[in-house]
């Protein structure tokens, strides 16, 4: 019912319609749905979560665990929106969930009739035989909460850092009080409050924000309100002061849950606020003072106060007398809002008094003022259970948890507050145990004969109130979600590219032409690379220059191979370990200059090998002279690979001699190139593919133009972009490894044949001393071969086990391919002891069917790299 | 997309620097100064960022490379940088001038404040595209 | 999401920080025992309380500096440079 003046927070002068359950009503802008419908008589708006009874408007704000709503916008819906915290506006449609067909009737009330088979935890103990599954797909139907529309959200709203010296939880009286003083004393101070915020001067308000959790070093995480969107906020504070207020408690009684029974401060809130009363004949039943004003309150304005029960003075007459009213409005006390304080580490003590835990010790910067310090007047007298059918005393109201869970925990030996949470589920609602809370660690201390301060509370987390993932996602959802790298050449994904990832960057797998195949695409570029040229872009390839006297010492001190052997302008193939042995990156690596090293790594370890380089320049290596910086954005590397290569990089017009002779195979040269600028460039006489190959590594900005130049330049050899996927095939056909795909967290250096050039060295490097624990040595170790199948057509998927004679694996597939050069399947396998059974014939189990393959050497194509050195 | 600013990686010490460039960089952390060559930027206690393009060359550990196509430069407003960037941007706590390194949204970054309002921010060209769309993004 | 006071750049987001293990950890030579070997890379002091470890500012200046930090409350009671030693535990 809506009183003819007043509401503090209405403006008359701007009425608004709204839908509810498709019936039309009307309210006044600055109403909460919960009020519109209130002042409209509307007294359910909602069914419980497990029994489906009927329930109206219970709070005023947060605290609401009944009327929950769903909101549509067109073909979209939000559900599990508390009522008390919808602003009306003109047009708002809302309608209640979790009823069927209607909330006035719904035919799972039947579940209220089926109590005695749903108590806590009764997923373990009824609908059991035969079994569980076939009852559970209905019981999940019927219980819950509202449903999604399954549309992407249209907008999103970015999250928001921000910085304060002392942020102010709350801008009631206390709040602002607390904020007022601290600007004074000329702090940059933050206000924030889930509702309207009066300015104040010196003070940065946020409205319409709640915090909902506080983080190590005073990090709060706040959610403002802008429309129908959330926006998240991520304040860090010097000092934090929570002035978060109070919530009423209910008392516990049978048929607590009945639509219109009111927490007695929202009966009073909704009064003064929205001029808005919840019935026409109130009675009050409170252990507390608290209800007093309220119900004079109401008095004044010509409502009907049937009754006060004061459970400290009426006790006798509650069993006998029968008072006809429509809205009974309770209060148990109220309890401190301490959830984010405890979060920040707060520690809480139980008071007497208040009935009520209140803030203990305090961690450094911060502080609780007002309601939530305990500043609260009156003493309360508890009563935490009433006589009757304890399975209608409703414990907390948003779950359907009663004190007979309660009760039957504490019998079943649940009695550790934690326990009873989980066993209950009380507390654990959307709501978050705001209303049930402390009521029911009483009820509890009060069944087990423990003081409540010793039954203690459980621990609060993060967040205090529901947010949406769309929030906590901000801006990075659609094409923001994944962040990818990309390669400087523009020209793949708009000539028939087909990019996925690699290792995070966005790579062609191969180029697609009208009317091939995948298959028939990566054939056709492993022959052009095999056969003529291939070009692709390796820029994702790590580059880390090395500079310093000590430049080589400090590289052969991480790599297996001997790097102060390596004269300037060669370069090696090298390997890095961790620390236990085990293989970390491999790479070439170059002499450009006594004092001048090119590190190269794989796309993936790139990265990583810089942080590792520099962790032990810093840490350990404080002695030697020499400085890293990798410079992978910086380059382009874009190779030119295939036995017509050498031709179509000379018509590039490099100052570098290309000849055969004056740049072999594992050589680098510098030099610069005829295009706009006489950029400079490095090249690498290096093979991924086994082909003659020439890396170039050029600025990035010159990446689009060099590329377009090697297609122009080497046209009449038909010169072809090269995808991973072919990349994949040329290499496998060669035997070269991959790390991460042949090798894994336990594969050693000697595992894949390089016991005898580690021999060669004579120093220490990094993982050297794992290699010759006894484990290291092995002959039984997993070891890295070829294998070839005997059916020449038969694909050997990566991963399928080698079996012995008994079918235990002695190994397994790691790299395969279906060669279009050797017309033949070849693959290699990590197999046991496998270094020594070359010639041997073992089976291969792929789904259940043995396949014989014979192992053999890796190097399936040109073994003796013939090819690489033209 | 910005054009490319930041022409040279400076790294060594102070005084090598001085030896082989003819200037000292500035030496207080997160600080930028204005050199006969340009704009500098401390990056870390032995590397800077020069927005200007003198000889590439090193002797022994210091050296000058090229990093003219490394990064990519944005001109970022303050509200949008509070979008990503968790660093204090308070004016108290980073003056007109001062630079640093950080992550905006997992991107590592470089900031470098213009003026109260505007701040550039360098991304390392592979991830530019995303940042360049996150910044689209926020800016609505 | 704590603060660490990197040397160089003050108070930042733990996120822009990685965590080294813990520090003064000596290598062993090339001669030591399986067992001396064994302990460098696996064996731990693990405290419950002062805990002496390293980390690395990787998304600010990239340096690497030494933390005393409790691991039972996690407040850092002091940063301190990379090439200083041990702190005396009674100190």
């Amino acid at each position: 019912m809506r009183l003819a003046e007043g509401g503090t927070h209405i403006d008359r002068s701007r009425p608004l319609s709204f839908t509810f359950d498709g019936r039309a009503y009307q309210g006044f802008a600055g109403d909460t749905l919960a009020s519109a419908l209130l002042a409209n008589d509307v007294r359910v708006v909602a069914r419980s979560f497990k029994f489906h009874r009927p329930r109206g408007v219970f709070g005023v704000g947060l605290e609401e665990p009944s009327a929950l709503v769903t909101i549509v916008r067109g073909p979209d819906r939000e559900p599990n929106l508390r009522a008390t915290e919808v602003q009306l506006s003109d047009g708002l449609v809302a309608c209640s969930q979790n009823a069927w067909p209607s909330v006035r009737f719904d035919l799972a009330a039947i579940n209220g009739w089926l109590a005695p088979l749903l108590p806590a935890g009764f997923y373990h103990k009824t609908f059991k035989w035969p079994r569980w599954s076939w009852y559970e797909g209905a019981i999940r139907r019927t219980a819950g909460l509202g449903r999604i529309a399954g549309t992407a959200d249209a907008t999103r709203e970015s999250k928001r850092f921000h910085h304060c010296d002392v942020l102010v939880i709350g801008a009631g009286a206390a709040g602002r009080a607390a904020a007022e003083a601290a600007a004074q004393r000329g702090a940059d101070v933050t206000l924030v409050d889930s509702g309207r915020i009066a300015t104040l001067p010196n003070v940065r308000a946020l409205p319409n924000t709640t915090a909902i959790g506080c983080y190590e070093d005073r990090l709060v995480a706040a959610i403002e309100r802008i429309g129908d969107r959330q926006r998240l906020w991520k304040i860090r504070a010097a000092e934090i002061v929570f002035a978060t207020g109070a919530t009423e408690r209910p008392l516990v009684f049978e048929n607590n849950d009945r639509p219109g029974v009111m927490l007695a401060s929202a009966v009073g809130a909704y009064l003064e606020r929205y001029a808005v009363v919840p019935g026409r004949n109130v009675a009050f039943f409170t252990n507390n003072d608290s209800v007093y004003p309220i119900a004079e309150a109401l008095r004044s304005r010509d409502v009907v106060v049937s009754t006060i029960v004061d459970t400290r003075r009426d006790d006798a007459v509650l069993d006998s007398r029968r008072v006809d009213c429509d809205v009974l409005a309770v209060s148990g006390g109220f309890n401190p809002n301490l959830q984010l304080f405890s979060q920040a580490a707060g520690k809480l003590r139980y008071d007497e008094k208040l009935a009520a835990f209140i803030p203990g010790e305090a961690p450094p910067g911060l502080r609780c003022v007002g309601a939530a310090a305990g500043e609260i007047d009156g003493g309360v007298a508890p009563r935490w259970r009433s006589p009757g059918n304890p399975r209608k005393q409703w414990v907390d109201l948003q779950y359907d948890v009663t004190v007979a869970d309660v009760e039957l925990a504490a019998r079943e030996g649940f009695s550790s507050v934690e326990h009873l949470k989980r066993y209950t589920s009380v507390g654990m609602a959307p709501d978050q145990g705001k209303t049930s809370d402390v009521n029911a660690l009483a009820l509890l201390g009060e069944i087990t004969g423990r003081a409540i301060g010793d039954v203690g509370t459980t621990t609060f987390r993060p967040p205090y109130h529901p947010v949406t993932i769309a929030a906590l996602a901000g801006a990075r959802t659609g094409s923001l979600a994944q962040r990818y790298r990309r390669l400087p050449v523009a020209w793949h994904e708009k000539n028939g590219g087909v990019m996925e990832d690699h290792s995070g960057w966005l790579r062609a797998a191969f180029y697609r032409r009208d009317g091939e195949s995948e298959a028939q695409a990566i054939a056709r570029e492993v022959r052009a690379a095999r056969f003529g040229a291939a070009l692709f872009d390796s820029s994702s390839l790590g580059k880390i220059e090395v500079f310093g006297r000590d430049a080589a010492e400090f590289l052969n001190r991480l790599y297996v191979n001997n790097v102060k052997t390596l004269a300037p302008g060669r370069l090696r193939y090298g390997m890095m370990l961790g620390e236990n042995g085990v293989i970390k990156d491999d790479g070439v690596f170059g002499c450009l200059a006594p004092d001048h090293y090119l590190v190269c790594t794989s796309s993936s370890g790139a990265r990583d090998v810089a942080f590792w380089m520099e962790e032990w320049r810093q840490c350990e290596w404080r002695e030697l002279d020499v400085r890293i910086v990798p410079q992978t954005a910086q380059w382009a590397t874009l190779t030119v690979s295939g036995p017509k290569s050498r031709e179509i990089v000379a018509r590039l017009g490099v100052d570098i001699d290309l000849s055969a002779q004056a740049f072999p195979h594992m050589h680098v040269r510098s030099g610069s190139v005829a295009l706009k600028g006489d950029p400079q460039v490095r090249v690498r006489r290096a093979s991924y593919t086994g082909e003659m190959s020439f890396e170039i590594d050029i600025a990035a900005e010159h990446a689009d133009l060099l590329w377009s130049r090697l297609l122009e330049l080497g046209a009449a050899e038909n010169i072809t972009p090269l995808g991973m996927e072919a990349l994949d095939v040329l290499r496998v056909e060669k035997g070269f490894l991959e790390v991460g795909v042949d090798t894994d967290g336990e594969t050693t250096p000697l595992d894949v044949g390089w016991g005898e050039a580690i021999a060669k060295k004579p120093e220490d490097f990094l993982g050297r001393r794992s290699l010759s624990r006894p484990a290291q040595q092995r002959a039984d170790r997993l070891q890295l071969v070829g294998l070839q199948p005997e059916d020449p057509q038969l694909f050997l998927p990566v991963g399928v086990h080698a079996v012995d004679d008994a079918g235990a694996p002695i190994g397994h597939v790691t790299s395969s391919c279906v060669s279009p050069t050797l017309n033949r399947s070849v693959a290699m396998a990590r197999i046991r002891g496998g270094a020594k059974r070359s010639g041997e014939v073992i089976a291969i189990d792929i789904d259940g069917t043995r396949h014989r393959a014979r192992i053999c050497d890796r190097a399936f194509y040109d073994p003796q790299g013939a090819r690489l050195n033209g | 997309m910005a054009e490319l600013d930041a022409k040279r990686l400076l790294t060594g010490t102070v005084s090598t620097l001085q030896d082989l460039v003819g200037w000292r960089p500035p030496s207080e952390p997160n600080t930028s100064a204005h050199t006969p060559d340009g704009l500098c930027l401390w990056l870390r206690p032995d590397q800077w960022l020069l927005f200007g393009g003198i000889a590439v060359r090193h002797r022994g550990s210091t050296a000058v490379l090229d990093v003219s196509s490394r990064w990519t430069t944005f001109t970022v407003a303050l509200d949008a940088l509070a979008a990503g960037c968790s660093l204090d941007l308070r004016e108290r706590a980073f003056a007109v001038g001062r630079c640093a390194q950080t992550r905006i949204e997992q991107v590592p970054v470089i900031v470098h404040r213009r003026s109260a309002d505007q701040f550039d921010v360098l991304v390392e060209r592979p991830l530019a595209h995303y940042f360049g769309l996150w910044l689209e993004a926020v800016g609505k | 999401m704590k603060r660490i006071d990197c040397p160089w750049c003050g108070p930042r987001a733990e996120n822009e920080f990685t965590w080294g293990g813990e520090a003064h950890i000596v290598r062993p030579g090339l001669s030591c025992g399986d067992g001396q070997w064994r302990d460098y890379l696996f064996t731990r002091s693990n405290p419950r309380g002062a805990h002496q470890e390293r980390w690395c500012h990787t998304y600010g200046c990239a340096q690497w500096f030494h933390v005393a930090r409790d691991t039972l409350t996690h407040r850092i009671e002091r940063v301190y440079a990379i090439d200083e030693g041990p702190v005396d535990a009674t100190g």
